[in-house]
């Protein structure tokens, strides 16, 4: 009987070997991203939000890059831990958009960080390779180049609003921001500690009412309800998508 | 005695190793010798060589099915064999017919049985570069998981793979052709996994664009579009810096693949609730019903080829498909936002159907590696 109690570890360690491999030294991250309107969670199910003046709102897409994550540590030494990951709030109820979306990284090096950085959008050089030139393994083939704007969407907010005020949302609303100039980054502060065996979370939230009224100003959205060409309305809709993008 | 454990420890270690392995699947009847019946056939699969077209992404292509030109060939003779149908009267060629692009040109395809799909038949084309789940729907994920699914359907093949596999192993030539793509050392490693791999191969290498007008013109700039079919390419694209309407196509129908990762309601369906939709769609699948009623945009490749259109075929020409749009379509909670009404004039709508008619290729369809290889 010790005899067999004496292969167990053999074994645990040979089922272990089958899975995904974790370097020595490494540890992962689980960053996770969730919208909210106001504070509340973000239902994109025909849920109507208040805008001004009795408007309400629907969304129905929301999705963004994210690219070049990066921490820092306390001498200012930045270590990369992604490239381009595509972020979809989509498809959620009031009760699943809690949820977010969540994305993992692995073969971190272990350590203790002060903060996470990145691109909410293509960074320059990203966004300047040839679709035909990404590895077809990369996240962003799961985005949508416009070779008239030579640039991915770098993030896409869809859906309705109801100016009537008829209860029945009559005006289409689609955002698609992109182009080197629309790009953002951003640094959170906050200790990460990266090690072994642990998967540590850090999460995000957007927030849509900031989106389109930041600070109380309503955003123009009866007359720029189509956004894919005007640079100055993608820009400041970088601008905000970034301030309103916190870490919790 | 720690020593001996030690060494008794990794012949377990091997023991579970070789339960990792796929087990052989049960050897067929007759009592005919199967074990290593194959084994002097030759296998030296050879890597197929898979055209990269300009500014196409690359082809995401799994670890354990790389393309051989073995395995294109026995994916291209299965593709056309009614082997896989319940009465040897039907293949997948007959709902995917090469001179339509591969789609059949019913709005709903005939089966084995004489009944009806309950969609449209879709064309094959640039199915590799698909990353959101084929069908109208996106029901399956991989072609490796679709290719499974038309011999057991009641409806398209009504065969079971048993059957099927049992047909394989008495052939005089597929026995030969699984060994020749796999390696595999006996009949009676034939399996029906095996033969949707190989099917996958021969669709990845269905890739359509080259021998279009609008490759010529828009992407090697070798050629010039008609004033036409060019003013139908800045409506499509919403190019023309506001003296044409913009048509808006493009957002949902992107180049170089004409298609989207998404799933939309392009409004088909006119509906007061998004659980009254004829069909779910996309909604029948995530069981999220916002998403009832939406389909993938379906590539636009070739579509002068694919009538009628839409996921039932409720459109026989292009001309109805751009007045479909230009109305906006109907109404429904969750029609797409960029549907809209547009107002474009008969010679507009005249040139949106000519610039989509830049996206023939016929080299693609008569192209001779995708053609019956029992013909
Ligand atoms: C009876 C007609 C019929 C037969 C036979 C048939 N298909 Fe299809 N095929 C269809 C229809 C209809 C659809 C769309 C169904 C849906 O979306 O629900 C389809 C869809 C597909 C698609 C999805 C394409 C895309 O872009 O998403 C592929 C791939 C395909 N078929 C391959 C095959 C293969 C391989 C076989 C043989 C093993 C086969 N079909 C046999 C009718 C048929
Ligand atoms: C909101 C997204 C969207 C926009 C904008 C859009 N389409 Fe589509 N298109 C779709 C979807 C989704 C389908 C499939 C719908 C279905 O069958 O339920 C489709 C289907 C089609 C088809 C039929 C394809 C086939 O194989 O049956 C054609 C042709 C087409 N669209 C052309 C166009 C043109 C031309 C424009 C611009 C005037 C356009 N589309 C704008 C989403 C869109």
């Amino acid at each position: 009987m010790s005899k067999v109690k004496f292969l167990i570890p053999f074994l645990i360690l040979f089922i272990f070997a089958c899975g995904e491999k974790t370097e020595p030294g490494t540890g992962s991250l689980e960053l996770n991203f969730s919208a909210t309107y106001d504070g509340q969670p973000l239902a994109t199910d025909g849920t109507m939000y208040d805008f001004e003046d009795g408007v309400k709102l629907r969304f129905e897409e929301i999705k963004f890059f994210v690219t070049e994550i990066e921490l820092t540590n306390n001498d200012g030494a930045t270590t990369s831990i992604s490239e381009a990951n595509l972020i979809n709030l989509g498809g959620k109820t009031a009760t699943t958009a809690v949820d977010g979306q969540s994305i993992n990284l692995n073969n971190i090096e272990a350590g203790e960080y002060t903060s996470i950085k990145f691109y909410v959008g293509l960074s320059e050089r990203l966004n300047n390779t040839a679709p035909s030139d990404l590895p077809a393994t990369s996240e962003l083939n799961d985005g949508i180049y416009w070779s008239d704007w030579e640039s991915f969407i770098f993030s896409t907010i869809a859906g309705k609003a109801d100016f009537d005020l008829d209860g029945t949302p009559e005006q289409g609303l689609t955002y698609h921001i992109g182009g080197n100039q629309s790009v953002r980054s951003k640094s959170f502060p906050g200790a990460i500690f990266i090690q072994e065996g642990e998967t540590p979370k850090v999460d995000f939230s957007i927030d849509l009412k900031d989106v389109f009224m930041p600070n109380g100003v309503a955003f123009d959205i009866e007359t720029f309800n189509i956004v894919h060409k005007n640079t100055d309305v993608m820009e400041s809709l970088a601008d905000n998508m970034t301030a309103s993008l916190t870490r919790k | 005695m720690r020593k001996f454990i030690f060494k008794f420890g990794w012949v377990i270690i091997l023991l579970v190793f070789q339960n990792c392995k796929e087990c052989p699947p049960d050897e067929p009847g007759g009592g005919e010798p199967t074990i290593g019946d194959l084994e002097n056939i030759d296998y030296n699969p050879t890597p197929y060589d898979l055209p990269q077209l300009v500014d196409f992404p690359q082809m995401l292509i799994p670890d354990d099915n790389p393309i051989t030109d073995q395995g294109v060939l026995l994916g291209r003779m299965l593709f056309f064999d009614p082997i896989l149908s319940v009465d040897s009267s039907m293949s997948c060629a007959s709902c995917h017919l090469a001179e339509q692009a591969f789609a059949d040109g019913q709005r709903f395809s005939r089966g084995v049985e004489g009944g009806f799909t309950g969609r449209s038949s879709m064309a094959i084309m640039n199915v590799g570069f698909n990353r959101h789940g084929l069908f109208w729907d996106g029901r399956s994920a991989t072609l490796e998981d679709q290719a499974l699914l038309p011999v057991e359907d009641e409806i398209e093949l009504h065969e079971d793979w048993p059957n099927v596999i049992e047909k394989f192993r008495r052939h005089p030539d597929y026995p030969t052709k699984f060994r020749e793509a796999f390696g595999i050392s006996s009949k009676s490693e034939i399996t029906k996994e095996l033969a949707a791999k190989a099917i996958a191969q021969f669709e990845r290498t269905m890739i359509v664009g080259e021998g279009s007008k609008f490759y010529r013109a828009q992407i090697l700039g070798e050629e010039q579009l008609s004033d036409e079919e060019l003013n139908g390419h800045l409506m499509f694209f919403d190019a023309s810096r506001g003296f044409l309407p913009d048509a808006q196509c493009f957002h949902c129908h992107a180049a170089p693949l004409f298609t989207d990762s998404d799933f939309r309601n392009n409004g088909l369906d006119s509906v007061a609730n998004v659980a009254d939709f004829p069909d779910l769609g996309r909604g029948g699948v995530t069981n999220f019903q916002w998403d009832n009623g939406k389909f993938a945009a379906p590539t636009l490749w070739n579509i002068e080829l694919t009538a009628p259109y839409m996921h039932d075929g409720r459109f026989q020409t292009l001309e109805e498909v751009i007045e479909h749009y230009a109305s906006g379509g109907h109404w429904s909670p969750n029609r797409d936002a960029l549907m809209d009404s547009i107002s474009l004039d008969a010679e507009q709508k005249a040139d949106l159907v000519a610039f989509l008619k830049t996206l023939t290729d016929t080299s693609f369809i008569n192209n001779p590696a995708f053609q019956d290889p029992f013909k």
